[in-house]
């Protein structure tokens, strides 16, 4: 090998040697990284937090008139779905994201168990391109069952509201 | 290698030793940064606290009825936003937030005036909702979401055009007045002043010097950046500031979170206000510093720790 030829073979060789060692040095920032992760899960606590929201936040499920009731669902809330999604999609305001991260099925049924209405928030697509999501560890899919009143006419009637929800969690 | 290749093998080796040397280098200073947050549990506790209180906001407002809770926790020497739908965390420096979304509600929107930084040093957050309103509030100042997020205000950037600052004690009638209350504008815009000599700050009224408010004003028209010293009853410092203006914004959240630091200050506002602000009836400025008229403008030192205040947040925003 001539001078040249080897002026040549030793600068490739000084740059595969720097890449090589950047590739090293990646790996072990990574590997490193791995155990600076400080982070707790708080999915479950946050999909608690949402589910009694929908429920007994004024602005969700609750029936209100001159004061509001939690545990007593308005029936015209939950059995439209156009009244519910008007209702929801002001009460659940992700300013800080572009697309919703909390999709939702209610099913009131009266005592006997019958289903009475099923409503789905935002809407039904939606909701189920969630539950398709949801084996992902970013979604939680929850299922809360509660024993409510229902307010129907100018009548309170015991029932149970059922939610299905799937949320995106941080 | 240096006998096989002779004088440029040399010179290679060492061009090899000093970009490993670099490279090291890069990485340990990346490394530091965070080895530093890490030793000091500062991610930790970052992440926590904005975790806990993005999932207390949400709380509050899950709950059904009025509600009044005392956050007090792990919340010692932090500053908090609550911006957009965001909380964001820092410690001490402005910078590399921890940030958690909570989920807002637009029932409650329209009640929330002002958002800025808050100054946390060890003390408590207090929520409080109400009505259609929610308020959260603690710290040295009192913050109320969802209007200016200033955050955003003091990352933004711009081209400074106007090299001066106005400031504008906004009493009427002559100096020395024989109204006390007026000349407390005086006082402080005296003392901000006497620091920022020589420059950028202009003070527009000397002793025994008066001239009306539109002349004070336009005097330095376009040539300068205008704000005015008021009195106010409501808050230890109100900032009212023109909604249209970026760079008032900035300046704004910079003097809100200057002034905060002030011992014994209790609370402080930013004010949106798409109506001009006007002076004594005529001139229109961009932005007012409104101070608690039962400010103690006899003391000297506080005056002077006011107008050091000011003169740090307008050296910031020169930069």
């Amino acid at each position: 090998m001539d001078k040249k030829a080897l002026f040549g073979f030793k600068n490739i060789n000084l740059i595969l040697n720097f890449i090589f060692l950047a590739v090293v040095v990646f790996i072990m920032v990574l590997f490193f990284n791995s155990f600076f992760t400080v982070s707790f899960d708080t999915s479950d606590a946050e999909a608690e937090i949402m589910a009694s929201r929908i429920l007994f936040s004024p602005n969700g499920f609750t029936y209100c008139d001159k004061a509001c009731h939690p545990g007593i669902i308005d029936y015209d809330i939950a059995s439209n779905a156009t009244m519910m999604n008007e209702r929801f999609s002001k009460a659940l305001n992700y300013t800080a994201r572009k697309t919703p991260i909390l999709v939702f099925n209610s099913n009131l049924s009266d005592s006997t168990g019958q289903k009475i209405s099923s409503t789905y928030f935002p809407s039904e697509d939606e909701y189920q391109k969630f539950i398709s999501l949801s084996s992902y560890p970013q979604f939680k899919h929850v299922q809360k069952s509660y024993y409510v009143l229902y307010h129907q006419g100018n009548s309170l009637k015991p029932g149970t509201l059922a939610i299905d929800m799937v949320i995106e969690v941080e | 290698m240096a006998k096989r290749f002779g004088k440029k093998g040399d010179i290679h080796s060492i061009l090899w030793i000093i970009m490993e040397i670099c490279l090291v280098a890069v990485i340990f200073l990346a490394f530091a940064a965070k080895l530093s947050d890490f030793k000091n549990n500062l991610l930790f506790d970052k992440i926590y606290v904005s975790k806990d209180l993005a999932l207390m906001t949400d709380a509050v407002y899950a709950s059904p009825g009025e509600l009044s809770y005392v956050y007090s926790g792990r919340i010692k020497n932090y500053s908090v936003s609550f911006d957009g739908g965001v909380v964001s965390v820092f410690k001490e420096q402005l910078a590399d937030p921890q940030k958690f979304p909570y989920v807002t509600d637009s029932n409650l929107k329209t009640d929330f005036i002002y958002s800025y930084l808050l100054v946390i040093n060890n003390s408590d957050i207090n929520f409080k909702k109400s009505g259609s309103s929610l308020v959260v509030s603690g710290g040295n100042v009192t913050f109320v979401s969802d209007t200016l997020a200033c955050s955003e205000a003091l990352n933004t950037k711009f081209i400074k055009e106007k090299e001066g600052m106005v400031i504008d004690p906004s009493y009427s009638g002559n100096f020395p007045g024989k109204d006390f209350e007026a000349n407390k504008t005086w006082i402080l815009g005296s003392a901000i002043r006497a620091l920022m000599l020589p420059s950028p700050a202009v003070l527009t009224r000397e002793e025994n010097v008066d001239a009306s408010v539109d002349k004070r004003l336009s005097a330095t028209e376009g040539k300068a950046f205008s704000i005015s010293l008021m009195l106010h009853d409501s808050a230890d410092v109100d900032i009212l500031v023109k909604d249209d203006s970026v760079k008032s914004k900035k300046l704004a959240c910079l003097l809100i979170n200057k002034l905060s630091e002030i011992e014994g200050f209790k609370r402080g506002t930013i004010e949106l206000t798409q109506e001009p602000i006007i002076v004594n009836n005529k001139a229109d400025v961009p932005l007012a510093i409104r101070f608690d008229k039962n400010f103690n403008f006899a003391d000297s030192n506080r005056r002077k720790e006011f107008a050091e205040k000011v003169k740090s947040a307008l050296g910031e925003y020169y930069g």
